[in-house]
């Protein structure tokens, strides 16, 4: 097959932090058909198992037990990022070392680069010399790389560990080419104006190491202006409230985004293409998906905020119910509504003592207090999914909130769905335009799909013999 | 009483329009119609929810006065010359459909087509139809007689037991921008209009805010009044008048009139003729099955209604929020469950012996009491039996579906029922049975 | 296995052999404010060639070349869709709804949603504040006086040569290695001290171990409670000893904090396997 065009596959890869050196095995998360109202079900997976030593995948097994844990330290999430080929017949197929050497090319010739970044420092002080990049390439080995991460403004010599990359040997086994991208540990790192490591100076227990030269850079004592230009929300950094100004502590941590290029020279061409990559916290609820995702983000970005028709179905309005019942399972919804907690009114931090906060509208429960409690709601949500396995059409469109009515506070704007949670303006949580044109495209449909196999499967089942 | 006489009425129109609605639709809806079929149907289903925000606010009315609450329906006899057109479930025609225009409609209203309306319905109705806000006009003008009902007679302490929007709406209400597009295009989401009430103005406002989203303000000429349920009805009727005849009876299901789940007559056929009023048994088992579950949800929903609405004794407010949560929200469930149920018998021949024949569909049959205990515990009691009781129908029910949707919802309902089951459990294990003084911590 | 290139669905939610579903963008939360995994509003930044928007303010942090006076604007219209709206509600109880606040930014993904797929790669007509305004303001009823120009729209994903057709990945320029993560919080255990319960529950969960207590109401633990008994959840508060605090997060976040499965704390039976 000839080659036409690289892509690395998925685009996006989530790692996510951990101390332990054994990554966190695979596993599925299906819904449970004989339980479809209850958990969905974890299920361990066909796991790598990679040699330490060649960098190849040695094993792939299935674990009896599921552990996200190594004693007290978390499992990291590690993926593997494939490469994939355009072929001559417009199909993408796996790279893997045949197609390679049907051009006389090896794994060797396969090149990596990677940059990753944490600018969180950066962000706020606006001083490029705060930046943390690693960059990591070309490589064509399979040895381990670490992402050391530099930053201008360290004390000389000291780095911040953002992870490993490590080009996965390809064998019989496992031909494909592909890499992994190891999150860092989870550590907080700090700054100082003393020299780290010099006799007296007082150690902070937060800290896995001293990195930050505060006599270089400004993060030690930094006040963020909380003007048009800082993050929203603003003073989200490790701090010390003084008077009215949020003094940062210098803290910084290992979590980075950036991006993966894989380039190949076939024939006289040279072909490449990129990925991205990033490490976050661990994902806690692992069998729960949030109700709104970056991959809705994605699909709008892509494909636009209408849905064609045909497109929508009801097992995808299924999903976004299953998952906002997987939500509202999680969430004291009681306190969260705003009633009162122990006779004490607005005594949590909720959207209800927001929009007071924020704006001046009276302070007071979002939903009728009488009908949040937590399992009334997950009952409620159960009876709508209830109906949906049936295949009955939503009948709640009009509940939805429209993206343009984050503002809304009225008592019914602010009942509207999702409910009790914050969106990324700030204001109530709306589903992506393409969301809510999902559930009114299927809302649109006969209240219960026509089932022919009912009229006739039941007929015949019962019919009394010869009739009329 | 009258006040009872309005409660059956709203009762009975949101049972009757629900029916009608769910018949709208089926394979045999030409396509060109689909997409008017179900606004039709939509906006019915809005209208329905509406009526029962009248309910409620009915309901509230009588609490307000220390009267009984009265989630019967019909139990008057039929001559008092008030409720507006004898109860009847039946498939939309223009002639079931310019009842219930008439039904809603002001007493004075006569501009076209309100002569052709007029003659549908009553050879619908087999008799004349009376306005429903004619009722509402007589209560109100009664309740507004301080010679006939005191000021005292209006107990403003009672305002914590009454149904608030707030707790019933569901969030269907008027928008910053008005009435707001609803669950289908060209269907306006629902108004409910739940209100409480504290005295006689309160009241007063309450039943003319009910009268007025019946048939429109005050004047029935078209312009005003856009929204009314006269106006909706009226509307879908003129659209359906367009269509030829023979469209007009694809538009719905040809579902059988007042489906019945026992066969009523002395001669041991299938349908029983009551006065004018035509009853079919639904013969087709696994349809019969499907009724039974209705009519036990049915019972259900009224029972958690009727459980959410009355405390257990009226001097203290002894039932805990929290009850009255799971109850409200088990309200919805069931209408829900009725919503799939009713959808599913109208696609169900009505005699399995002719499947191409009429449809069955929702019976809606009362339970013969509404009445539930007074004590607290002995209420979660009934709430445990009917529960079981669903066990068993659902089982029943069971062994006679093979659509795989039907068996997914059953799979679900049962699921659902167990988790109801487990909190009823854990509420009846901290109260004892017997117990003459309820205390309810 | 292949794939047809133009399939992007596929492409979008691929999952490579040995890769956990955490691995996946599904699992990402994109109610950024600031967010878990990315703060994805960051995408939008360089949604148009020649300017750098706030990622979560309509305010113009950047201009480049003839564009270099847009700083401190605020770009409030674009082919005629709006980036603010007002904030309404009742300030009286039972009181009618009047305006709050006169103007709060829509988030850029859904208010710029139609914009980006009918306009990715052309000209669009863009109406900014015709002078710098430090405070949020709304669209005025005369849009006469609004500064309009035209900007191009840049596309979200790659394109690729070869099919013409769009690739699955963010494109490069748009954003650039540390951009989808640096407005997150700082450490992002401070995130999780502080963000409060009704954000991201499934992800970072509220209310664990849940019950029915004899009164038929519900009751569980606050998943950050050191202790678990009693069950009694904790509203969330920084100084509540009860609660793991910002300390024992930075130090041990690792050790404390529970992995939730189907509702309760995780701990399959014995440590070896």
């Amino acid at each position: 097959m000839t080659i036409r065009e690289l892509r690395i596959l998925p685009p996006l890869a989530i790692a996510r932090l951990g101390a332990s050196d054994l990554p966190v095995d695979n596993y599925e998360v299906e819904v449970d058909t004989t339980d479809p109202l209850g958990y969905r079900r974890l299920r361990p997976a066909e796991t790598f198992q990679i040699d330490d030593h060649s960098g190849e995948i040695k094993a792939s097994y299935v674990p009896t037990v599921l552990r996200f844990m190594d004693n007290d330290k978390v499992r990291p999430v590690a993926p593997f990022l494939e490469v994939w080929a355009l072929s001559g017949r417009g199909q993408l197929e796996p790279l893997t070392v045949e197609v390679l050497r049907s051009h006389r090319l090896s794994p060797a010739d396969v090149k990596w680069r990677v940059h990753v970044a944490n600018y969180k420092v950066y962000r706020r002080t606006g001083n490029l010399s705060d930046r943390l990049d690693a960059k990591v390439g070309p490589i064509s080995d399979h040895r381990p790389r670490e992402l050391s991460g530099k930053c201008p403004n360290f004390w000389s010599g000291k780095r911040l560990p953002l992870g490993w990359v490590r080009y996965i040997k390809p064998n019989t086994a496992f031909p494909a080419i592909r890499l992994r991208f190891t999150p860092a540990h989870g550590y907080v790192y700090g700054a100082s104006k003393a020299l780290p490591g010099r006799v007296g100076t007082r150690i902070d227990p937060n800290l896995k190491e001293v990195l930050y030269n505060a006599n270089k850079g400004r993060w030690l004592g930094f006040v963020e202006a909380g003007d048009t230009t800082s993050t929203n929300p603003p003073f989200i950094y490790a701090n010390n409230a003084v008077g009215d100004s949020f003094v940062s502590r210098g803290y910084m941590d290992d979590e980075c985004d950036g991006i993966v290029w894989v380039e190949l020279k076939v024939g006289r061409q040279l072909l490449s293409a990129y990925a991205r990559i990033g490490a976050g916290p661990p994902a806690y609820a692992p069998d729960s998906f949030p109700v709104r995702s970056v991959a809705d983000e994605l699909d709008q970005a892509m494909f636009g905020p209408l849905v064609r028709q045909g497109d929508s179905s009801l097992a995808a309005v299924e999903e976004i119910l299953r998952r906002a019942v997987e939500t509202v399972r999680l969430m004291n919804t009681t306190v969260m509504n705003g009633n009162p907690v122990n006779g004490l009114v607005n005594s949590a931090n909720t959207m209800a003592s927001q929009d007071t906060g924020d704006t001046s509208r009276y302070f007071e429960p979002i939903m009728s207090t009488s009908i949040v409690d937590n399992h009334a709601l997950i009952t409620l949500h159960q009876s709508v999914l209830t109906a949906l396995r049936a295949g009955s059409a939503p009948w709640f469109a009009d509940l939805l909130r429209n993206y343009d009515e984050v503002g809304d506070l009225s008592s019914k704007g602010r009942r509207k769905m999702p409910a009790l949670m914050r969106g990324a303006d700030g204001r109530y949580l709306a589903l992506t335009r393409r969301q809510v044109d999902l559930i009114r495209q299927v809302a649109r449909l006969p209240i219960l799909q026509g089932d022919p196999a009912i009229a006739l499967t039941e007929t015949k089942a019962h019919s009394r013999g010869k009739r009329k | 009483m009258l006040l009872h006489v309005a409660a059956e009425i709203e009762h009975s129109l949101m049972v009757e329009y629900l029916f009608s609605a769910y018949c709208f639709g089926g394979p045999q809806v030409p396509s060109s119609l689909r997409k008017a079929v179900r606004r039709w149907q939509e906006i019915i289903l809005g209208v329905a929810k509406e009526e029962m925000g009248h309910l409620m606010t009915v309901q509230n009315v009588l609490t307000a006065l220390g009267a009984p609450l009265n989630l019967n329906r019909e139990n008057y006899p039929w001559d008092i010359g008030l409720y507006p057109f004898p109860f009847a479930l039946e498939r939309p025609t223009l002639d079931s459909i310019a009842k219930y225009v008439l039904a809603e409609s002001a007493p004075t209203w006569s501009d076209p087509p309100a002569g052709e309306i007029k003659r549908r319905a009553g050879a619908s109705a087999h008799a004349v139809v009376n306005h429903v806000g004619a009722l509402y006009e007589l209560i109100i003008a009664i309740l507004g007689r301080p010679d006939l009902i005191a000021d005292s007679a209006f107990q403003a302490r009672t305002l914590p037991l009454q149904s608030s929007w707030d707790t019933w709406g569901r969030g269907y209400t008027q928008g910053q921008r008005g009435q707001e597009s609803g669950n289908v295009p060209g269907a306006l989401s629902p108004e409910l209009i739940v209100l409480r009430v504290i005295s006689r103005d309160s009241a007063l406002f309450a039943l003319r805010q009910v009268g007025e989203q019946g048939e429109g303000a005050g004047d029935p000429s078209p312009a005003v009044g856009e929204e009314s349920h006269f106006r909706r009805f009226l509307t879908i009727w003129t659209e359906m008048r367009q269509l030829s005849a023979a469209d007009q009876r694809l538009v719905s299901q040809p579902v059988a009139e007042n489906p019945c789940t026992s066969r009523m007559a002395d001669d041991g056929s299938d349908r029983y003729v009551q006065g004018k009023q035509t009853k079919n048994w639904i013969a087709n088992p696994a349809a019969l099955a499907w009724a039974h579950l209705f009519n036990l949800r049915y019972r259900m929903l009224l029972v958690n209604l009727i459980h959410s609405m009355r405390p257990v004794s009226p001097q203290r407010d002894a039932t805990p929020v929290v009850d009255r949560g799971i109850l409200i929200n088990r309200t919805f469930a069931e209408m829900y469950n009725l919503r799939v149920i009713a959808s599913t018998l109208v696609q169900l021949p009505l005699d399995a012996a002719n499947p191409r024949g009429l449809r069955a569909g929702a019976p809606f049959e009362m339970p013969y009491t509404l009445d539930i205990p007074q004590r607290e515990s002995d209420r979660w009691l009934l709430q445990r039996d009917l529960l079981q009781a669903s066990r068993f129908t659902i089982n029943d029910l069971r062994s006679q579906v093979s659509s795989s949707n039907g068996l997914r919802f059953l799979a679900a309902l049962e699921s659902s029922d167990q988790l109801a089951a487990q909190r009823v459990d854990a509420i009846l294990s901290d109260r004892p049975v017997m117990t003459l003084d309820e205390d309810p911590r | 296995m292949t794939i047809n290139p133009k399939n992007l669905t596929a492409q979008l939610h691929f999952r490579a052999a040995g890769n956990p579903p955490t691995t996946m963008p599904e699992t990402a939360i994109s109610n950024s404010y600031p967010g878990l995994e990315f703060d994805f509003r960051n995408i939008w930044r360089r949604l148009f060639v020649g300017i750098e928007l706030h990622e979560s303010d309509n305010y113009v942090v950047r201009g480049f070349g003839k564009h270099r006076n847009l700083v401190g604007h605020r770009l409030l219209i674009v082919a005629g869709d709006p980036t603010v709206t007002a904030v309404v509600g009742p300030q009286m109880p039972g009181g009618s709804s009047g305006q709050l606040s006169d103007a709060t930014m829509l988030e850029w993904s859904n208010s710029m949603a139609r914009v980006l797929h009918r306009h990715a790669g052309r000209m669009v007509k863009c109406e900014f504040t015709a002078n710098i305004e430090p405070q949020p303001v709304p669209i005025p009823d005369n849009r006469r006086g609004l500064l309009s120009l035209q900007l191009r729209v840049r596309p979200i994903f790659a394109s690729s040569k070869t099919t013409r057709g769009a690739l699955p990945v963010i494109e490069q320029s748009l954003v650039e290695p540390g951009e989808l993560t640096q407005s997150l919080c700082s450490p992002w255990q401070n995130d999780y001290r502080e963000c409060a319960c009704y954000y991201w529950a499934a992800s970072r969960p509220d209310y664990v171990n849940v019950d029915l207590n004899e009164r038929g109401v519900t009751t569980g633990n606050n998943w950050l409670a050191k202790n678990r008994d009693p069950k009694e959840y904790v509203p969330d508060d920084f100084a509540d000893s009860r609660l793991i605090g910002y300390e024992d997060l930075f130090q041990n976040w690792q050790a404390l904090l529970q992995f939730v499965v189907e509702g309760k704390d995780y701990s399959p039976g014995d440590k070896s396997d």
